[in-house]
């Protein structure tokens, strides 16, 4: 139990990160891991599609930001420089206020601009990224839409798309607060270098150096060193996260078990190790900033001997009959204090950077997608039924002639196979059943037989690998988007998105009217429990579905389908988690409202199955019974002794 | 402001010490901030005369060395409140968690497994990160604009007057962040949450919307709704933002201020170079901790939110621990009834968990507790002593249990299932790593009134009724999962004095006790600590045996790894069957005699349900089986059935009773389940 839990990130990235493997910081072992992290970067930023081309878009906004910013930095340095000078120059003692007008009005401008300056680069710096959110939202959308069933099995095993969104608003982060800021700073290191150089070449190509150490190799090298134990301590923290989730879903055997205490220390293990990363990365990071800050202070005084031996060495004079001595000297103190604001700029590259470090998963998630693979996902071992994105192995133009399906039509299923790889076993060995218009087919099978994977290719999402399932003599495979029209299915687990019922009900006919909505909730019987609601049909669904208990939300699923109005309904053991009185009650309504379209149940039980036209049952990816529920129980032992079993008629097996 | 700081913080233990710690940092930092703008200030004066740049080297270093030291004090500060902040939630994580797994999942129930990860791990890290950052800006904040302002005074009093004329405003300003603009800010996050939560939806539901043809559509709409929330935020943001802007106002409007009054009176030769300049160099210092204040706010909101909530559901959890509400007093019969007397009128206040003050009103003959589980140790050795083991012979007899919690109280304990896919799914929102469960049985939602009832030494009890009658209430009455609120229990063992408890929630109890649920969590780990959860020192040949007792034995065949294979979450997933029999096997491998079943097969398809009955009956042999199902089929394996009808036991008897009875309430419940059938 104890280091059993190791091995299990959350987004297996490969990489030279080994999750929770113990960090004895050792040097050897420190620089090779900033040797991995650089290498990492540095394939990241050479692959990149997901953070580089936007900087490329809407440039007149990203530019207006950047300099505003730029601006912003420029007018606190000048504020302070203005002053300085303002002092200085008063110190002479003019005779009128009107020969410091300059100065004066200057500080009152850099004094009043800054912030606006600063205020309008943050409005600005929000909107261009906001913007980018909503092309990268729909480039992930579309990504997510091409392969809709592939990605919605893959839900199973962890929430992935959750997870991608996510990554999303991390780069958000990158761009707010480790690129801009960057980028800022730097242009305010090259206006420094630029007001420097005006007076003396020599000290602004010193300052060029020093200052270029500070802001471009500092970072960088913080990004190697702590970058990589920042992502180490994410692993440990992704890893803690999984194991107390688990510890908290078994909570009842940890209190059956009176072992609360060995979990407890367990976890606290965890979670000093990632604790143990963090403090170095904060130790570091103080450390660093300490020295970084130090060091800006020696130049402070650098600027202050440079401008000193430029600019001074001569007495004020004092003289009354000079209007105004304005000497060298005056900008000595403009010099040295307009170079501290600077300092608030630069000190916090480092972290930034490091920060930015940290969202290299992410960044490589997205990226992955472009690739094709979900390898980051890590796939997960399965029984079998539920399929990993682009998993089809089989091609099937999707050129069907539009209305060449009925309204009417006849579901045929021709000898069909199936295996989710080439080298993987068969779901599905050679089934035949034809479905007329009309009937009402109860698939039944035990979980892996191959149910689901048999709805999936009659509706043509999956194309078998030998056989043909055909809808009025059309391959469903060749239906595309046209599917939508020919088949209403009812899936396990009813998704109600977070908006109003009408609008749930809508996806179904976006041109449904209300009165239309009301007819579908009548026919489900859910007229009085929508009635009751606070706002009626627009009551907003929480998301998840949960204002609904399991049976309601299969019932609004069933008025969708009712709206939609397409001949097949697929159903797909839509009963699993009712009780039996729910799911009776679910089974007449169902009856009901579906009398006149044809109907392929999937169920796990015989509850209802009797009222069913015919009943098939799929055993290891082989029809192994088939017939009406008169005839099976008739004809049938096994389907007997199902029968009076479930019925609570036979005592045990 | 101080509602800016929670008080909470100061209860913590050493938080005291660590406050006088960031006070005396503040202290040396602006004390450090006076000394370095005056060497600073005193060597450009001299500069400006004249003075030569070796001249000035004494007080440039000075300058050099204040600056540094101000650095280290910075150091040393952040190092102090990271360590106390780490140190302390590292406990509130320990403490929380082990009251979390003492209480079990019932109480977890009560908050939903999502909202309990959650407040676990992230809740406490930012507590921690609250407590690390808050802890020296207060410091600051109460400190440096203090002795700033002094040294002000001291070097120019006008410079001084203009910064406290400022400060009023900048106060007044930092009110209005936190009533006004605050409400402001959390609708912008709450906007944001919005937009996100809409594309994350669209996402998830996207098998839905292509079943409907609406994918492609879709896409357009969540790029028109990203754009819509981009200039709705970007429009709060601009009233947002004017905070700072306004704060950005003051420290700037203070400087300029500062720095055109000194050029003035300089001009009038009432105030010589150093200090003015030692004045501005001070002025922007003044302010930097008001606005570091300032710019952290929403990470301290959260911060506190998560705080408070941490400490209530400690609260609440530690109250529900098992025995918390029993442990002291529980001793035999006679003297329990001598306590009961005084305990029925004792109001459980306290510590004492909510199922007993909610419950007050009815007489509850609880015990007088020793104020939760730390006085326990003593109730535990006390005349009571442990509850006997099961066995032959034993008997459990339930007298006019009433728990109604769960059908009256949605944070009802008992209302586990149902609850917690509510909160699953607000796990898969908040932080996009939640479970994806599928919804569980909601019967939990009916509680049970003054049901009386006997179990005997290795009997199979069924449970049956409808949903909502009350029959996975009972059964956690029976587990020791809560405490019923009225009645009492008595338990007798062959050669020791009956004992009537108030509770079965008592650590004596749960190690007797195997539950399996309709789906048992299997834990993340090989399949051999999974069968030996209850008992790790299990040996090879008794975790064998119980997997091949449970036929899981194909099973472990089939794994590359055998016994050793991992299991569960990130590993290979189970059916509801496979998992089933692991809890089985556990009950097994620890010998627990008491076996509690809730609705183990009803979910599982019919040919799985036969086969894994045909393995369950046997282990439900030479043990107390209590199964409650509605599947019928377990009627006829049981000794004694009992019939509960919307929370009352309506009928109980023999198998055989039931069925001559065709009028009686087993008769009713078969037609209702039959009934689908048989129209």
């Amino acid at each position: 139990m104890r280091d059993a839990k190791r091995t299990r990130g959350k987004a297996g990235v490969e990489g030279p990160v080994a999750g929770g493997a113990s960090d004895e910081g050792g040097t050897s072992e420190a620089n090779g891991a900033a040797r991995a992290q650089a290498r990492r970067l540095r394939g990241l930023w050479s692959r990149d599609t997901w953070v580089r081309p936007y900087l490329g878009r809407y440039r007149r906004m990203l530019a207006c930001a950047l300099v505003l910013g730029a601006l912003a930095l420029a007018f606190s340095a000048a504020l302070m420089f203005s002053s300085g000078y303002l002092i200085s120059a008063a110190a002479e003692r003019p005779y009128s206020v009107f020969e410091l007008f300059v100065p004066l009005g200057l500080v009152q401008l850099f004094g009043v601009g800054r912030p606006f300056l600063h205020y309008f680069e943050r409005l600005a710096s929000h909107d261009w990224v906001l913007r980018m959110t909503s092309d990268m939202r729909l480039r992930l959308y579309r990504h997510v839409e091409g392969d809709a069933f592939g990605w919605s099995a893959l839900r199973r095993t962890g929430d992935v798309l959750g997870l991608l969104s996510e990554d999303i608003a991390h780069i958000q982060n990158l761009y707010l607060r480790t690129i801009f800021p960057t980028v800022i700073a730097w242009a305010g290191w090259v206006l420094l270098v630029a007001a420097l150089g005006r007076l003396s070449v020599a000290y602004a190509l010193a300052m060029l150096v020093a200052v270029g150490v500070l802001v471009v190799l500092v970072p960088l090298v913080s990004v190697l060193v702590n970058g990589a134990r920042q992502v180490r301590a994410k692993h440990l923290d992704d890893e803690l996260y999984a194991e107390v989730t688990d510890d908290v879903l078994g909570a009842t055997d940890w209190a059956l078990a009176r072992r609360a205490g060995d979990c407890v220390a367990r976890v606290d293990r965890q979670a000093r190790l990632a604790r143990e990363q963090r403090d170095r990365v904060a130790a570091f990071s103080r450390r660093r900033d300490a020295v970084v800050t130090t060091a800006f202070g020696a130049l402070a005084v650098l600027v202050c001997a440079w401008a000193a031996g430029e600019l001074g060495g001569t007495a004020p004079a004092f003289d009354p009959d000079v209007a105004f001595n304005a000497r060298p000297a005056d900008w000595i103190a403009a010099y040295v204090l307009g170079f501290f604001p600077l300092v608030d700029a630069f000190v916090p590259l480092s972290d930034a950077a490091v920060e930015a470090g940290a969202h290299a998963d992410s960044i490589e998630r997205l990226n992955a997608l472009d690739e094709g693979r979900a390898a980051p996902f890590g796939k997960v071992e399965q029984d079998g039924s539920a399929g990993a994105p682009a998993a089809a192995t089989g091609t099937c133009a999707t050129t069907a002639p539009a209305g060449a399906v009925g309204t009417r039509p006849t579901l045929a299923i021709e000898g069909v196979r199936f295996a989710y790889a080439a080298d993987e076993r068969e779901v599905l060995r050679g089934v035949s059943l034809t479905v007329h218009p009309g009937e009402h087919l109860a698939l039944l099978g035990a979980s892996g037989s191959g149910k689901s994977t048999l709805l999936s290719l009659v509706r043509g999402d999956l194309v078998p690998t030998a056989g043909r399932v055909r809808l009025d003599g059309v391959d469903t495979c060749e239906l595309g988007p046209a599917a939508s029209r020919c088949f209403g299915v009812v899936q396990q687990r009813t998704y109600l998105f977070h908006a109003s019922l009408l609008e749930n009900l809508r996806i179904a006919d976006t041109g449904a009217d209300e009165a239309r909505a009301w007819d579908a909730l009548e026919r489900v019987r859910m007229r009085e429990v929508v009635e009751a609601l606070p706002e009626g049909i627009h009551t907003m669904v929480d998301e998840g579905g949960m204002r609904f208990s399991g049976g309601e939300r299969h019932r609004i699923a069933l008025a969708r389908v009712l709206l939609q109005d397409a001949p097949v309904v697929l159903l797909d053991e839509p009963f699993a988690s009712l009780d039996p009185r729910t799911e009776s009650e679910l089974v007449d309504t169902l009856l009901d409202a579906l009398a006149d379209r044809t109907l392929v149940l999937v169920t796990h039980h015989l509850l209802g199955v009797s009222r069913m036209d015919r009943v098939a049952f799929l055993e290891a990816g082989e029809l192994s019974m088939c017939g009406t529920p008169a005839e099976l129980a008739a004809g049938s032992e096994r389907y007997r002794r199902l029968l009076a079993f479930d019925r609570g008629e036979a005592p045990g097996a | 402001m101080g509602s800016m700081f929670s008080k909470e913080i100061l209860a913590l233990p050493g938080a005291r010490r660590v406050l006088a710690a960031m006070l005396a940092c503040s202290l040396a930092d602006a004390v450090g901030a006076v000394a370095q703008a005056w060497a600073l200030a005193g060597a450009l004066a001299s500069l400006w005369e004249g003075a030569t740049l070796v001249s000035q080297a004494p007080a440039l270093l000075a300058f050099l060395a204040a600056f540094a030291a101000r650095q280290l004090v910075g150091c040393l500060r952040s190092r102090v409140a990271g360590r106390f902040a780490e140190d302390r939630c590292a406990r509130m994580r320990s403490d929380l968690l082990g009251d979390v797994l003492e209480a079990g999942g019932g109480a977890v129930g009560a908050f939903g497994t999502g909202t309990v990860v959650t407040t676990l791990l992230e809740g406490v890290e930012q507590v921690r990160s609250y407590i690390a950052l808050m802890l020296p800006k207060v410091a600051d904040l109460a400190v440096v604009p203090l002795v700033i302002v002094v040294a002000l005074f001291l070097v120019d009093w006008v410079s001084g007057l203009i910064a406290l004329c400022v400060l009023p405003f900048t106060i007044w300003y930092m009110t209005l962040i936190g009533s006004q603009a605050k409400a402001r800010a959390e609708r912008q996050h709450a906007e944001y949450d919005a937009l996100s939560s809409h594309f994350v939806d669209s996402l998830r539901g996207i098998d839905t919307l292509a079943l409907f043809g609406q994918a492609h559509q879709q896409g357009e709409r969540v790029y028109a709704v990203s754009e819509r929330f981009r200039k709705a935020t970007v429009a709060t943001l601009r009233m947002a933002t004017v905070s700072s802007l306004v704060l950005d106002l003051f420290a700037t409007f203070g400087l300029a201020a500062v720095a055109i009054m000194l050029g003035f009176r300089l001009m009038g030769g009432t105030i010589a170079l150093a200090p003015a300049l030692t004045a501005l160099i001070l002025v922007p210092e003044y302010f930097a901790p008001v606005r570091r204040f300032a710019s952290d706010f929403h990470a301290s909101l959260d911060g506190k939110t998560a705080l408070a909530r941490i400490i209530e559901m400690g609260a609440e959890l530690h109250g529900r621990r098992p025995g918390a509400d029993v442990e002291g007093g529980e001793a035999g019969v006679a003297a329990e009834s001598l306590a009961n007397a005084a305990g029925a009128r004792r109001s459980s206040a306290g510590t004492a968990p909510l199922s007993v003050a909610s419950g007050a009103g009815t007489t509850v003959p609880d015990v007088p507790t020793a104020d939760g589980a730390r006085g326990g140790e003593a109730g535990r050795t006390g005349a009571g002593g442990r509850l006997p083991a099961w066995g032959d012979g034993c008997r459990l007899e339930l007298r006019g249990v009433t728990y109604l919690h769960g059908g009256e109280r949605e944070a009802g304990g008992a209302d586990r299932r149902g609850r917690d896919d509510d909160l699953t799914s607000e796990v898969e929102r908040g932080d996009g790593r939640g479970r994806d469960d599928d919804q569980g049985s909601r019967d939990r939602s009916g509680g049970v009134h003054d049901v009386s009832l006997e179990l005997r030494g290795n009997q199979v009890v069924a449970l049956v009724g409808q949903s909502g009658a009350g029959k996975s209430t009972l059964l956690d009455v029976l587990a020791g999962f809560v405490s019923p609120e009225a009645g009492s229990i008595e338990l007798r063992a062959p050669g020791v004095p009956a004992r009537r408890i108030p509770t079965l929630r008592r650590p004596d109890w749960l190690s007797q006790v195997a539950y399996i649920p309709q789906d048992p969590h299997v834990f993340s780990a090989s399949l051999r600590d999974n069968v030996r959860f209850y008992r790790p020192d299990a040996t090879d040949a008794q975790v064998r045996d119980a997997v091949a007792a449970v036929g899981l034995d194909e099973l472990v065949a089939e794994l590359p790894d055998g016994l050793d294979s991992r299991v569960g979450e990130g590993a290979r997933r189970l059916s509801g069957g496979q998992a089933q029999r692991i809890a089985l096997a556990r009950a097994i491998v620890a010998d627990r005699r008491v076996l509690l079943l809730d609705e183990p097969t009803a979910h599982l398809d019919i040919e799985t349900e036969l086969e894994l009955k045909r393995h369950m009956l046997p282990t439900m042999r030479g043990r107390l089986t209590v199964i409650a199902t509605h599947r019928l089929h377990w009627v006829g394996d049981a000794d004694v059935v009992a019939v509960l009808e919307a929370g009352r036991v309506a009928q109980v008897g023999s198998p055989e009773e039931l069925a001559r009875d065709r009028d009686g309430a087993y008769a009713r419940l078969a037609r209702a389940l039959g009934g689908g059938d048989a129209r």
